[in-house]
């Protein structure tokens, strides 16, 4: 079974093997970053409050991606929030996607095809291979949307992570999300970490929004 | 960490005492779903001598509250402090399991 920040990448990844274009946005930069964070305070490597993020287990975990972020998260002497480890693991953002892609790779998730762009570019796809992993993610998601109970918290947090990285639009209409939002409002990110990740989120996005109407040239 | 379980009428009472942190987490969750597998009407979580909840503490009120959902009882908790309040608005906890200010208006709902 895939780890929480397996499946968000791979519901980023489009049926050509491209990644979507909101994979490059900051908010899924911080919801991918998140998802991992979560994994690690549901594997019991991490635990998260109101105030820190601590380490609880040192034992590095055998997804190369989740061990560079404990790595990471182990180094200061201090514990810090996680407000600070988002902003701080988003400058390993690219690795960390690397670490990702290449596990998915892999696990015979995905496969790699090299290409040129313009005959000079080198560009890289992702194809899916048989699509059962993204396919089975995306049927949990509209399970638990379309239901009425209550969900696990790995499903609650894929589903909150998933909307605010700007990935619910890859496979649900506009009209699909708005008719469903209660429900999402609802079950989304039961979960401390992921709900800290989830306001932190809002937080950049209001600044950006701030900082846009503040801004001397048109918007 | 203490838990305290008692009867009320129909209802069982749960009163976790002090915090509720990963190390805790398995034995409460232990005592939450034999709490839902005795209640008649429902459970309520007693929170007010509850100082603290991490995530993992949280994930024990999930599992409560999906058995208790699939047990056709109700699950609840009350007299939150500020803190584990912030705790369970951020999470989104309070979305699922209701919060009343005390035992009797969570029994009287």
């Amino acid at each position: 079974m895939l780890s929480l920040h397996q499946e968000l990448l791979l519901l980023a990844i489009n049926d050509q093997g491209d990644i979507e274009f909101t994979a490059g946005t900051s908010t899924f930069r911080l919801a991918f970053v998140g998802a991992c964070i979560v994994t690690l305070t549901q594997s019991n490597h991490l635990e998260c409050d109101l105030d820190e993020v601590r380490v609880i287990n040192h034992s590095a975990p055998l997804d190369p991606t989740l061990a560079l972020v404990l790595a990471k998260i182990s180094e200061p002497s201090t514990p810090q929030r996680l407000r600070y480890w988002l902003s701080e693991l988003q400058e390993d953002f690219q690795e960390l996607i690397k670490l990702a892609l290449q596990s998915l790779c892999e696990q015979g998730v995905l496969t790699m095809e090299e290409s040129r762009f313009l005959w000079m570019l080198s560009s890289r796809k992702y194809p899916i291979a048989d699509g059962k992993e993204k396919k089975e993610a995306k049927l949990r998601i509209l399970a638990v949307l379309l239901g009425e109970d209550i969900p696990g918290a790995e499903d609650s947090v894929l589903i909150g992570l998933a909307r605010v990285g700007g990935l619910l639009e890859a496979f649900l209409t506009t009209s699909e999300i708005a008719s469903l939002e209660t429900r999402i409002e609802q079950v989304s990110n039961l979960d401390l970490t992921a709900g800290l990740v989830e306001k932190a989120i809002q937080e950049e996005q209001e600044a950006i929004a701030r900082a846009m109407l503040a801004s001397p040239y048109p918007v | 960490m203490e838990i305290i379980t008692r009867t009320e009428g129909r209802f069982i009472i749960v009163e976790p005492c002090g915090r509720l942190g990963f190390d805790e987490a398995s034995a409460t969750q232990l005592d939450f779903e034999q709490a839902v597998e005795r209640a008649e009407a429902g459970v309520v979580v007693d929170c007010a001598s509850l100082s603290y909840v991490s995530p993992a503490g949280l994930r024990a009120f999930l599992v409560a509250a999906k058995a208790a959902e699939t047990k056709g009882v109700s699950f609840s908790a009350c007299s939150l402090g500020s803190d584990v309040a912030s705790v369970f608005t951020i999470s989104g906890f309070d979305r699922i399991v209701p919060i009343f200010d005390s035992i009797s208006e969570a029994t009287a709902a």
